[in-house]
């Protein structure tokens, strides 16, 4: 064993002495990711709105048009669950190669290695929250009185990030061990979207596919957000379980497998 | 228990590598080829123990591939020993990489933030040395910048800048001092001595052996990734440097070096004569010939000679011209024998030669050999530096009558 963090800490005498410049840097680097994203484009933060608003568009023409989807507020119910998707998506992909993409940070200076995967997780939510305001707007120019839910949207939110923590750092750390997760990341994550009731609502399916569908956490936790928000229903109480089981799966396996492998960062990438 | 801060102890570390001959970082490797992957243990470190006590510096020296860099990364936590422990008390700085983190679109202000934060210090800290870090970095407005628009130069210094203002209880030091102009390392490594007097612990990785000397109480030698010898710092490089030393002959031409020149003299035959020795003792005779052929008509050709140490310092130049020496004319086909008789008043170390042949103001080169020879020097270990200067100590009990004067 080493001794190294602890030694680190032993001029710092509390344990928030020992947190703070890891609380610090995790800020740093949040607000490195999203100042840098952004810094060099015409209409910078313009785009967390307009990207999602582009998807609505394309997605609205193919499914109320083409296949003209038995949704009320088509565009509305599909944000509600877009949004949250997206967040969770780009979070996972970016973390991904986040740890083999800052080699050259991490072989040359120790920090602690999860606040790679986490800041990417925190920017992104900060585009997530940012998007959900002006989502809110539309939904209640429309009469959508989701108040009253507000909890439950809360609580969907927090168990979202952290199943999303949880899953960006299996991600991250999986890949430095299988490059591979990398490549087959855009193919995963297509499939993925597919499988998950964002542009339909799972109700819409065959009843075998909606049991096969309860076995994707991803629908739980984008029902969690758009129940209160789309629904203007609590969520089911199976929901709220089922994204509590999932959030501390994702939560417990991804820290596992990161601090497991991060010792050997360094020497794999 | 908790150690002193800056005190380091590393306590009988190994660290393997394995280096795979077919490299499966894939998932198919892995699944299809686990049972043929051949995986050799590379012993990176072995059985590495050894001390420092706080405001102690150490060098760690050796050839490459010896461990040197392994062992930094193992104390700076990026690498976790495979056996042994490594411990350190206090804040820790490591310099392995200058601006780690930098992101070219971010102003000098926000990469220093941002450096600093990842090296493990607040916010607070750094505002309290932002002042100092900027005017050791000699960057005025630019600080304001994005760094993309920074010279190599500036960037070097401002990264360099934020690793030795942050104030560690040990320090950190992995080659980087080879890069940046001549004026600016010589004050990183002012400020590097600064840091040790204030009673810093640092730990240095270097080829340059008389900086390493010059800085460090204590060093490391290792070879192969065992320590070869730990103890007072001109002890063990003496060692290191008496080893690598022992394979290569004292004398020898160098390959690859510039000549240039128009040719309208050769030199040839360039030869030194250290009395057929494979190393030349501090204060023996050195005497350096060759033969300068005319290829047209010349008339009072220049012959020079450079005396440089290996790290490129000038240690003596000369040559016919500031000496008002005639070299007289030298009509086409004929040739001079030039020597150059000199004395190596010189202390251990390598040391590079360049001759040459001018036309008679100087001005244009005839030809130009740059480092055409190479020799060392060996002697005593009384002193250390480039030149000998004969110099001695003397101590004597000081009489009442003295005191008293100098206390008056």
């Amino acid at each position: 064993m080493t001794n190294i963090e602890t030694a680190e800490t032993a001029s710092s005498d509390s344990f928030l002495g020992r947190l703070l410049p890891t609380w610090e840097l995790l800020h740093n680097l949040t607000v490195r990711e999203l100042k840098i994203r952004y810094k060099r484009s015409a209409i910078g933060f313009l785009w967390t709105l307009l990207n999602p608003l582009l998807m609505m568009a394309v997605f609205t023409v193919v499914f109320t048009t083409a296949f003209k989807a038995p949704i009320k507020d088509f565009p509305l119910f599909f944000l509600c669950g877009y949004l949250p998707w997206a967040f969770f998506q780009a979070s996972a992909q970016v973390s991904t190669g986040v740890i083999v993409g800052n080699a050259s940070l991490i072989k040359k200076v120790w920090f602690p290695r999860i606040v790679l995967p986490l800041s990417v997780v925190l920017s992104q939510l900060v585009h997530l929250l940012l998007a959900l305001l002006v989502l809110m707007v539309a939904l209640g120019l429309d009469g959508y009185n989701f108040l009253p839910y507000a909890p439950a949207l809360l609580a969907g939110l927090v168990l979202l990030t952290l199943f999303t923590a949880g899953m960006s750092m299996a991600f991250a750390a999986a890949n430095t061990m299988y490059r591979d997760i990398q490549e087959f990341s855009n193919v995963l994550f297509l499939l993925w979207f597919y499988m998950t009731p964002v542009v339909y609502a799972l109700t819409l399916l065959p009843k075998k596919y909606q049991l096969a569908l309860h076995a994707n956490p991803m629908y739980y936790f984008i029902s969690m957000i758009r129940s209160p928000l789309y629904e203007l229903r609590y969520p089911s109480l199976g929901v709220v379980i089922g994204s509590l089981l999932w959030t501390a799966v994702a939560l417990i396996g991804g820290t596992w497998l990161f601090q497991r492998l991060s010792v050997r960062f360094a020497k794999e990438i | 228990m908790a150690l002193a801060p800056g005190a380091v102890r590393v306590n009988d570390v190994w660290e393997s590598f394995r280096t795979y001959t077919d490299n499966p970082t894939g998932l198919k490797d892995r699944l299809v080829g686990r049972r043929k992957r051949v995986a050799d243990e590379f012993w990176a470190l072995r059985e590495v123990t050894f001390s420092l006590e706080p405001g102690e510096s150490l060098a760690l020296v050796g050839a490459n591939g010896s461990g040197k860099s392994t062992l930094l990364k193992c104390l700076a936590g990026i690498l976790t020993p495979t056996r042994g422990t490594v411990e350190h008390g206090g804040r820790l700085a490591a310099m392995l990489e200058v601006g780690a983190g930098f992101h070219p679109d971010l102003t000098g202000r926000e990469n220093v933030f941002l450096n600093a934060s990842i090296l493990g210090y607040s916010k607070r800290h750094v505002e309290r040395v932002f002042d100092d870090i900027v005017d050791f970095a000699e960057l005025g407005d630019f600080i304001s910048a994005p760094i993309r628009t920074y010279s190599t130069g500036m960037y070097l210094r401002l990264g360099f800048a934020v690793s030795i203002h942050l104030e560690p209880d040990l320090l950190l030091i992995d080659e980087v001092l080879a890069v940046g102009d001549a004026r600016f390392v010589a004050r990183c490594i002012e400020r590097i001595h600064t840091m040790r007097r204030q009673g810093v612990t640092i730990i240095i990785v270097t080829h340059d052996l008389s900086t390493a000397t010059t800085l460090c109480t204590e060093a490391v030698y290792l070879e192969k990734g065992v320590v070869k010898e730990f103890g007072a710092a001109h002890e063990a490089i003496d060692r290191y440097r008496a080893d690598s030393s022992a394979g290569i002959p004292a004398i020898q031409g160098w390959q690859g070096q510039p000549i240039y020149g128009t040719g309208e003299v050769k030199v040839t035959d360039i030869q030194l004569d250290a009395g057929d020795r494979a190393s030349v003792p501090t204060g023996s005779p050195l005497t350096v010939s060759y033969v300068a052929e005319a290829q047209v008509d010349v008339d009072n050709p220049v012959y020079g000679v450079i005396v440089r140490s290996s790290d490129g310092t000038y240690v003596y130049d000369t040559n016919t011209l500031w000496r008002k020496q005639s070299t007289g004319p030298l009509p086409a086909g004929s040739r001079h024998n030039v020597r150059f008789d000199l004395t190596a008043n010189l202390l251990p170390g390598t040391y590079v030669i360049t001759v040459s042949a001018a036309r008679t103001d100087g001005r244009v080169q005839y030809d130009w050999h740059t480092d055409a020879l190479s020799f060392s020097v060996t002697g005593s270990s009384i002193a250390y530096g480039l030149a000998d200067l004969k110099g001695s100590i003397e101590v004597e009990p000081a009489r009442v009558a003295d005191e008293r004067a100098v206390g008056s």
